[in-house]
This record gives structure tokens, sequence and C-alpha cells, in this order.
């Protein structure tokens, strides 16, 4: 395992990861004629949105995969056909910086040696992982974040268990909830957190998204039909169980997402989905200097880019949720235009007499599905009172198995004033996850202890090790 | 702790006539789990083959002994881990299951140890 040999790979543009926007990119990057790796986690590609069954999976009707079936199926046939594109999957970006010609990515490929991919322009396009919020019990087997169960049922095809309940926030409980009806679960309720009055204030704003809007009413028909209710202001806010979850706690919510007294409502379930949102994977842009934004109404700072995807460091462009949450809609014509203006700007490519109307095109549908997003995110964005959900007992940070409790009597007893001072002195984040899941809540937490902005009080993440690898890895 | 719940039910296989796409799964095998065998087939995962047969509890963490199975399902939260082959921190719901593997629940862990990995 300690062999010292390190492949190296030279391209014009190396993408990470292979979802809707680093495929988009790819797309682009080819058709203006420069070599691109694209670089993926993921044993295949497509990411979150177009994450494709195992191989060893044959579907009879594969066009019922997927609501969009032919899109991501033309990405991925670009991709292969392309002789100026290399797809790496089972490879995991884990550090990256900047020379004096270019950048330098360097890899972990399991089973398999190490690899350094070395490139002149970098477009990061890694994506994003479900938020979940902690209340008692979260942690007990059988309570997971609704993107893995959507991941359980839609290409490993299987059910978490056998009385389902969802609760969470936002458009993307609906496709899980459809899924799960249509694949046969007793999916006992859907419980958004966000009221109606709350969400249909900007509900004149929305009509710029009407065929997502579509979409969701699609979503609420398979759940009408298979008689799966569907509720608003509510949330599963207790978890209890011997060894895993056998029953939930779902409590009606005022607007600031705090329970309504003696509201609480107790289901038999055995999985339980939540989802409160997405946290985008910033740990790449982070390392490689770029500048990030906290937004306060999606609660997560995002990567600064301007209108060609260049983030603040020149020769890093950034595409997909790393720069707002906005789902495949805007990943895509993201990722196009970070894919058309990193190889634009490579010396060797010769301008085409069509890509500024190109780049204006992608461009323009990128805004408009932000504005949509914009929308959504304000609609269904985090309500303070969640942080009253959990109580002194609960595991925030779940890898270091840190209570509130201990975070709360840290920041007053120390007098701790930002998110690393947290994290020194709990362990919160120290785990293998790096923080990923409990960061944003940790972030929440300390901004309201300590009465300071969530923008000023810092995250955790600016490791030079980005994803945990086995030590021999380093050694080479 | 780490058996299933529930046994003698069928198992929790998403199939025909729930399955739109009339996905053929690979090839089925058995692989062990604690000592016991666990049905998989192949193109699954080893959460998804645990998940299947009911098990949700795939390691016990470091300092409470607290169960723990699948959270995130695509990779991020560590949570899932068990010991493949002797190897330590492999993520069940990222680690194809193959036939014959040994799998063991992993106990402790969950942070950047000497250990990890090979
Ligand atoms: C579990 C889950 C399910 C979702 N399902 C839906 C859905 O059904 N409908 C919907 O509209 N939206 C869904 N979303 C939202 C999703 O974020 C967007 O729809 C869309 O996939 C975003 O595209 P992207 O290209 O920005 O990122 P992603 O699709 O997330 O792709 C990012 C890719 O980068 C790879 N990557 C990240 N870091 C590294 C690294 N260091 N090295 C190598 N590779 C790396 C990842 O493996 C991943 O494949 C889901 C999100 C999650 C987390």
């Amino acid at each position: 395992m300690l062999t010292p040999e390190v492949e190296i790979f030279e391209v014009d543009i190396a993408i990470v990861g292979a979802g809707p926007a680093g495929l988009a990119a790819a797309r682009e990057v080819s058709a203006a004629g420069a070599t691109a790796a694209l670089l993926d986690s993921y044993s295949r590609p497509g990411g979150q949105y177009f994450k494709q069954p195992p191989r060893a999976f044959r579907a009879k009707q594969p066009g019922r995969l997927h609501h969009d079936y032919l899109l991501p199926q033309t990405l991925f046939g670009v991709v292969a056909e392309s002789p100026r594109l290399t797809l790496l999957t089972d490879t995991t970006v884990w550090t990256a910086y900047a020379g004096p010609e270019g950048f330098s990515l360097h890899c972990y490929r399991p089973d398999q040696g190490g690899l350094e991919v070395r490139a002149k322009k970098v477009i990061l396009a890694p994506g994003a992982h479900d938020r979940a919020l902690p209340f008692p019990g979260w942690d007990l087997p059988g309570v997971m974040t609704a993107g893995a169960i959507q991941t359980l049922a839609k290409s490993q095809r299987v059910l978490p268990g056998r009385k389902i309940v969802l609760s969470g926030s936002g458009p993307f409980l609906l496709p899980v909830a459809a899924l799960l009806a249509e694949s046969g679960a007793n999916l006992v309720g859907v419980f958004e957190a966000a009221r109606p009055r709350d969400i249909f204030r900007y509900s004149a704003s929305a009509w710029a998204g009407r065929a997502k809007l579509g979409e969701g009413a699609g979503y609420l028909r398979v759940l009408r039909h298979f008689g799966v209710p569907y509720k608003f202001g509510r949330a599963v806010v207790r978890a209890e169980g011997r060894e895993r979850v056998e029953r939930v706690s779902v409590a009606r919510l005022n607007s600031d997402w705090s329970i309504v007294p003696d509201s609480l409502e107790t289901l038999e379930a055995d999985a339980v989905g939540v989802g409160y949102g997405f946290s985008p994977s910033l740990d790449l842009s982070q390392l490689l200097g770029c500048e990030h934004r906290y937004d306060p109404v999606q609660a997560a700072s995002f990567a600064v880019h301007d209108p060609r995807q260049q983030s603040t460091r020149p020769g890093v462009f950034v595409a997909g949720e790393i720069c707002g949450i906005g789902g495949s809609a805007v990943a895509l014509p993201q990722g196009a235009v970070a894919g058309l203006a990193a190889a634009l700007d490579l010396s060797r490519v010769p301008a085409r007499p069509d890509d500024t109307a190109r780049l204006a095109k992608y461009q323009a549908e990128a805004r408009q599905a932000q504005a949509f997003a914009g929308t959504l995110n304000r609609m269904f964005a985090l309500q303070p009172g969640w942080q009253t959900w959990a109580t002194p007992e609960t595991i925030i940070c779940r890898c270091e198995e840190v209570t509130l409790g201990r975070v709360r009597t840290a920041i007053s007893e120390f007098d701790l004033k930002n998110v690393k001072a947290v994290k020194l002195t709990t362990r919160c984040g120290m785990g293998l996850c790096q923080g990923r899941v409990c960061g944003p809540l940790v972030i929440a937490y300390t901004a309201s202890l300590t009465g300071r902005d969530p923008a000023v009080i810092g995250s955790f993440t600016n490791r030079p090790i980005v994803r945990p690898i086995p030590l021999g890895e380093l050694a080479r | 702790m780490f058996h299933a719940h529930g046994t003698k039910m069928k198992d929790l296989r998403i199939r025909p006539p729930f399955e739109a796409a009339e996905i053929e799964r690979g090839e089925p095998f058995e692989f062990n789990f604690a000592g016991q065998p666990v049905t998989a087939y192949l193109g699954e995962t080893i959460g998804t083959a645990l998940t299947a047969a009911g098990i949700t509890t795939f390691r016990v963490t470091r300092q409470g002994g607290r169960p723990r199975g699948i959270f995130c399902g695509i990779g991020i939260c560590f949570d899932c881990l068990v010991v493949v082959e002797g190897r330590l921190n492999q993520r069940a719901c990222l680690t194809p299951a193959r036939p014959g593997l040994e799998v063991q629940p992993q106990a402790g862990a969950g942070h950047l140890e000497p250990e990890f990995g090979d």
C-alpha cells in the first residue's frame, strides 16, 4: 500500500463532481475543443439528481427511472464519446492547491494507486448534502435524511422500513414522498414545517417557476391518490425506541417553528426521513481560497462568483449547489457557463462565432432558474424555533457525541465567540464527517447563544485534507 | 442489537407490481454480518442488504455505545461504519456487497484515528 507511485494526469480543465453542474461543464469544455478530467467519488456519474441504479441492475423500462430520463442520458453519452473528456469515477479529490503552472488535485482511488490531476483551470461542482435538524432521538437508527431514503428507494430499490414518516421543509420532500408511495411503502405522513400563510406570502414571485410548480403538483396528486397525509406547520420533534426508532412525536409549529404547547401527537414508525434543505460542500472552494458569503435566507455560506461563474480565485470556477441551493435547473446552466468560460480563458482555445451568444443564453437560463430557486428558499427558510426542539442531552455532533448542553456550557463558561473556538473546546466537528452534519447547527446555536451575526462567526472547515483517506495515502 | 427486528417477514426490497421501471437485480448471494448470513443481490451496497433484511444497527459509538446505522446514505456522514474483511471505517452505504464478505459491526471510531483505512 505504501508504493510511492502517484500517477500524473494533465488536462486543460479539472472538473470536480459529475452531477448536473459538472456534466454540463464537461459538455461545454469538449464542445469548445479543450480537454477535461471529470472526477467523482461515486462509481457512476450523475451526482444526486441524475443518480443511476448500480450497473448490475437492469431496467426493462429505463424511461421510468427518471421523469427527465433523456437529459442525463445525453450528457452521459457526451462524456463517454468525447475524445477530449476523461471520466474518472471512484476518484475522490482530497486536497488541491495552486502552483505556478496551474492547479494540482490529489485524488484517492480505493484499491488503486494515487492520482494527481494537473490542470490550468478548475471547475468545482461538488454539490450538497441534506441538512437535518436535531431533536431528541434523531441519532437513533431508522432516523435518516430524506436524501438517504430517496437513495435507498430510487437507486437501490429498497424501502427504509415498514412504517415511514417524512419531516422537513422544502419542495424536496415531495418527490421523496411520491417515490415511496409509488413503491408500495406504508408512508404514514409527510410533515412540512412551513405554514401555508408563510409560504404563500411569496406566491406572486413563484410564477417564474411554473414548470417546477407543475412537477410539484404532480407529486401532490400521487400522495392524494395513495391517501398519504401531507400536513403543513408540523414537524417530527422527538423519536423514541430501544436500539431503533419505534415511534415519533409530531408537533404543531408556530410560525417561528417553536412548538405549540400540548400539540404533540405520537405516531408509530420504524423509519423517519428528515430534510431541511441542503448544505453545500464548500471544502475545496475554501481550501483554494475562494471567497464565500453568508446568505441569511438559506442560513449557509456560498461561493462568491462573477457572471462567468469564476470565483474570487482566478482560474477556479464554481457551479451548482455551492453557489446557492437551486437544484438541477440552476446547476445545469451554471455548469454550462463555467465550462464554456473556463475553456475560453485557455489561450489555446480559439473562440467560435457563437460563443458570446451561447454564454449569454446559459447565463439567462441560470438567472431565471435562480430567481425561482430564491423564491422557494424564502418560502421554506429555516425559522429559529427549531433550536428549541433539542434538549441539553440531545447529541449535536454525531461523530464526537457532543451534546447541546455541552455546547451551551462551553460557550458561556469560556465566553466563546466563534465556531472554531466551539470546535476546539467541545470537539464538535472533529469527527470523520468533518462537521458536514453538525456545522450548520453549531453555527446557528453559537450565533444565538452569543447574540452575534452568523455571518461573522465563521465556520469549521478549512482543512488541508478535505475528505478522510487512509493514512497510507499521505505517505505517497 | 445487530439482528433484524421482526424476523420471518418478507424483505424490504421494492418488487413488482411497485417496480415501474421493471428493474431486475443482479445475482443473489450471501455475505456475513456479525456472524450471520445476509442475502444481497449484485449491485447492492452492504447498507442496502442490511436494510432490506431489517437490520438497522451497523455499529455502536465509541463513548456512549449508541447504536448507529444509515443516516445520510450518500457517504457524507460516516455514521454507517462497518469493518469489511478487517478494514475499519468502511461506509456501508457506499461499499458494494460481495459474495462471502466478512462484515463486522464497528465498535468505536468515527473520528480520524491512526487505524483509519487499510
Ligand atoms: C441525497 C440527495 C438527493 C437529491 N435528490 C434530488 C431530487 O430528487 N430532485 C432534485 O431536484 N434535487 C435533488 N437533490 C438536490 C441536488 O443537490 C440537485 O438537484 C443537483 O443534483 C445538484 O447538482 P450539482 O451538480 O450541483 O451537485 P451533485 O448532483 O450533488 O453532484 C456533485 C458530485 O460531486 C461529487 N464530489 C463532491 N466532492 C467531491 C470530491 N472531493 N471528489 C470527488 N467528487 C466529489 C459527488 O460525489 C457528486 O457526485 C438531491 C440532493 C441530495 C443530497
